[in-house]
């Protein structure tokens, strides 16, 4: 009977059929087979343009490797819907031809990085993308340094560095290479845009003041459950350490490596405040003040629960966050709806907050040329146009008689950016119009762009508030690491996170007993955190002796 | 009950015999010419699609670079990226959350198609069983990012599911922040996407059953469930072994498109498997060489338990693959 069946043409089709995807599915080595693949098929193509310009062949076309977000308008796919990209493709003889990717960027940004040194663009944006940043990213072949070029071809650049030292140290190398073209913040009032952000109407019906510190915190919370009906009182994303750093810095802690009291590079979640901070972190969930979801809650939940009441607390950016959920409120008729800028907790009343987020004025996340390009003159001059009288105006304000108008002397915006025809926020319609709410590099950002651009009250509080704080001393600077020495954090730092992450997630949600933590403490040092401290410990004493 | 096919390429073997393999080849292929032709494509997509890109295997063995042009100009490390994996702090963990996912949807998956397609079989209203059929294959086609924010929201705080579970005791906690209740979220959830898809096949094969079979047995007085007994599933069971055998070629294999739309940190502890791993180290940290390492070795151990559950099937039931 076995053997009769065994002819079975059914069975004959299922074998064939699951033998197939078997086949496929078990036996290629992983993912990364065929994209490793693709590069030797085009081996034999060198391109060997690393140190000298090749000639202008008339080519007057560059290819550009960046985010939808930063380079197009929202919801625009070509590059011909931005009449900035418009504008600057005219001024600088440029045609570009642009891969706007969005999504998992980190990964896609991977992917083209994987296909090998013949699909490299010839502009790379967000070249901290590169593990270990633009340093280790020139040392392991895939930018080019600039330095030899700036005198002749970026002289505007040039000209910037040259009058601002301050910004010239941030972007030198520790062996005096510059390897991108940085978006400069031209003022500190523009570096620091993120902050904790708690709903004024709330406190105002509560009778609360502005929270400051951290027993402020738990009332406020705790009032907003009770009275507001806030069912998520304060709204965290488990993957950005920022929602955690603010708290932790309350209790002499941090959620990242960060510089000490006495100047040395030290690793946050192992300090002894540490315990303290998930001790009150666990006692907030645990009475339901923060988000119950805060593990699998996304962007959009967050500003579902903050703009429906649901949520009286987070923290996130000036612009699209105080800025978005105010207007958006007052476009559905909500008068009422209102936000304010809160400092980072402290533990006693009157002391200064340890840390707040604060960008650097300028560092290497900005666009690099990357060795493939054929035309690096070409590229240079691109870069530097933003750096130039005019290109500033571009970059900062647009067209004169269409996005803004000389008032008093003054470049001020035209209806067409602050009261949109088209019904656009004033942020969309700077997508179109201008640069420097945008892009990433190659200009600087101007005061004057900013103060309109926060054209509500309540965003320059906001900006005020968090930038009164002692993050300057902890933050960890633009420092440069060797490839050598971004390798070895790297390994380091990946297990090490997965591990932080993973029972911080425990300890919060009250799944581990905190009696664990010195245990947990061990671990991380046993996972080699001091060879870790100690990479960038070097890289921190190069950047001050630059 | 024999198949046509396979008496009619038996009977042929004997007159060939005598000849030379060339002389005989020759002489099937003029014979047979269009069935080579209809297999070309298939070589051809197996040796461009599975077997070239294999060459790249090579780099689990290297210190690779992406800008070598050459795959062959990059460091050679040996074993050093399998020695990386296999003393790392969570070797073991990856092995056993992935041995332990892939077995409870072995163990409680498995079976379930087989007694759906029994049961459907049963039936005997034939617009009643159709309906059930395509209701049950639709979860199938559902886009598995969408599942997964079904599943994410159904267990949230204040999801469906949840809240469900809540009334009968359950603390309310978010399940999915729970690393004890991520396997069964994932296996319970997996059966309802595949329960209809996987029992096609086994639908198939109950429809090839021969229906005089089940007129003689009645006539000889057999109930139902004893016909079930002894001529339905013993009819299937090649099917099943064959089924179970891919099976367990695959035990090593879990998807990391569903783990990692629905794990978090703090359910690492049981979700993370060797293919998500290999996601993060490969695609996220850009650790080519490593990732490749590990799914080759991923790769390898299946293999070897599918030759293993090969020989074991054939051992005891007669029934293999090959």
């Amino acid at each position: 009977m076995k053997n009769n069946l065994k002819k079975g043409t059914a069975l004959t089709m299922a074998a064939a059929l699951a033998l197939s995807l078997s086949a496929c599915g078990g036996t290629a080595a992983s993912s990364t087979a065929p994209a490793a693949d693709s590069t030797t098929s085009t081996a034999g193509s060198t391109a060997e343009t690393t140190g000298a310009v090749a000639p202008d062949d008339g080519n007057t076309t560059l290819k550009v490797f960046g985010d939808a977000s930063v380079w197009l308008p929202s919801n625009e796919t070509s590059v011909d819907a931005s009449p900035f990209l418009v504008e600057l493709q005219k001024a600088t003889g440029v045609t570009l031809d642009l891969t706007a990717i969005s999504g998992d960027t980190q990964q896609q940004f991977n992917l083209m990085i994987a296909g090998g040194q013949d699909n490299l663009p010839d502009i790379i944006d967000n070249t901290n993308r590169f593990e270990g940043g633009a340093q280790a990213a020139y040392e392991s072949g895939y930018i080019i340094d600039l330095t030899p070029y700036i005198d002749e071809y970026a002289p505007n650049y040039r000209k910037y560095l040259d009058e601002h030292p301050d910004i010239d140290r941030l972007m030198k190398t520790d062996d005096g290479k510059y390897l991108t073209f940085p978006m400069i913040r031209g003022d500190d009032a523009l570096c620091s845009f993120n902050g904790l952000i708690v709903r004024k109407d709330w406190l105002d019906a509560d009778g609360l003041s502005v929270p400051v510190t951290m027993d402020d915190w738990h009332t406020m919370l705790t009032t907003f459950k009770e009275k507001n009906g806030a069912t998520a009182p304060l709204v965290i994303d488990a993957k950005n350490h920022w929602h955690y750093r603010n708290f932790a810095s309350a209790y002499g802690a941090d959620y990242e490596y960060y510089v000490n009291d006495d100047g040395k590079v030290d690793f946050g979640p192992i300090q002894p405040g540490f315990k303290d901070y998930l001790t009150e972190m666990n006692k907030w969930y645990e009475e339901g003040l923060i988000d119950q979801n805060y593990l699998t809650a996304d962007q959009n939940a967050r500003e579902a629960a903050i703009t429906s009441g649901q949520a009286g607390a987070l923290w996130y950016a000036v612009g699209g966050g105080i800025g978005k959920y105010i207007t958006a409120a007052r476009d559905g008729g909500d008068d009422v709806f209102d936000l304010v800028g809160v400092p980072t907790p402290v533990l006693k009343e009157g002391d200064t907050p340890a840390l707040g987020f604060k960008a650097d004025a300028a560092n290497n996340n900005g666009l690099s040329i990357s060795t493939n390009c054929k035309n690096v003159a070409l590229a240079m001059k691109f870069l530097d146009y933003g750096f130039s009288e005019e290109g500033d105006m571009l970059y900062n304000y647009g067209t004169e008689g269409v996005s803004y108008e000389m008032v008093d002397g003054k470049p001020t915006y035209t209806d067409l950016i602050m009261k949109n025809p088209d019904g656009l926020t004033a942020s969309q319609a700077m997508g179109y119009y201008i640069g420097a709410n945008h892009m990433n590099g190659g200009f600087v950002q101007e005061l004057g762009y900013y103060n309109q651009y926060l054209a509500l009250p309540q965003q320059q509080q906001a900006i005020q508030t968090w930038a009164d704080n002692d993050g300057a001393k902890h933050l960890l600077p633009p420092f440069s690491m060797t490839a050598e020495e971004s390798k070895t954090a790297g390994a380091i730092d990946t297990e090490i996170w997965t591990y932080v992450d993973e029972n911080v997630a425990a300890f919060i949600t009250g799944t581990t007993s905190l009696d664990e933590f010195d245990n947990f403490v061990a671990t991380i040092q046993d996972m080699g955190v001091e060879d870790s401290i100690a990479c960038k410990q070097a890289a921190l004493d190069r950047y001050n002796a630059k | 009950m024999t198949s046509k096919s396979g008496t009619a390429v038996a009977e042929q073997l004997p007159a060939l015999g005598k000849t030379s393999y060339w002389t005989r080849l020759r002489k099937d292929l003029h014979k047979n010419h269009q069935v080579y032709l209809m297999i070309i494509p298939v070589i051809l997509y197996y040796l461009i699609f599975c077997y070239k890109p294999m060459y790249g295997a090579l780099i689990a063995f290297q210190d690779y670079n992406p800008l070598n042009a050459n795959i062959l100009d990059n460091k050679w490390v040996g074993f050093a990226n399998f020695l990386e994996f296999f003393q790392g702090r969570y070797f073991w963990r990856l092995i056993k959350n992935t041995l332990t996912i892939s077995l409870a949807s072995t163990i409680v998956g498995f079976p379930i198609p087989i007694i759906f397609a029994l049961l459907i079989n049963e039936i005997k209203n034939k617009k009643f069983t159709k309906i059930v059929q395509t209701m049950s294959y639709m979860p199938h086609f559902i886009s598995i990012v969408i599942v997964c924010s079904m599943i994410i929201s159904f267990t949230n705080a204040n999801g469906f599911l949840n809240t469900l579970f809540t009334h009968l005791g359950y603390s309310g906690k978010p399940m999915l922040s729970n690393p004890d209740l991520f396997v069964p979220i994932y296996v319970i959830s997996g059966i309802w996407q595949g329960l209809g898809w996987d029992s096609i096949l086994y639908i198939a094969a109950l429809s090839g059953i021969d229906q005089e079979l089940y007129e003689a047995a009645s006539i000889d007085g057999a109930s139902r469930w004893q016909q079930m007994l002894h001529i339905t599933l013993p009819g299937i069971a090649p099917t099943i072994v064959t089924m179970f055998i891919l099976r367990m070629g695959g035990l090593m294999n879990v998807g990391y498109e569903k783990v990692i739309l629905l794990y978090s940190p703090i359910t690492y502890s049981s979700a993370d498997v060797i293919s998500s791993y290999v996601y993060r180290m490969g695609i996220e940290r850009m650790n080519y060489s490593f990732s490749t390492a590990v799914g080759l070795f991923n790769s390898a151990i299946n293999i070897f338990l599918l030759f293993i559950t090969n020989r074991f099937s054939k051992k005891i039931s007669d029934t293999s693959l090959f």
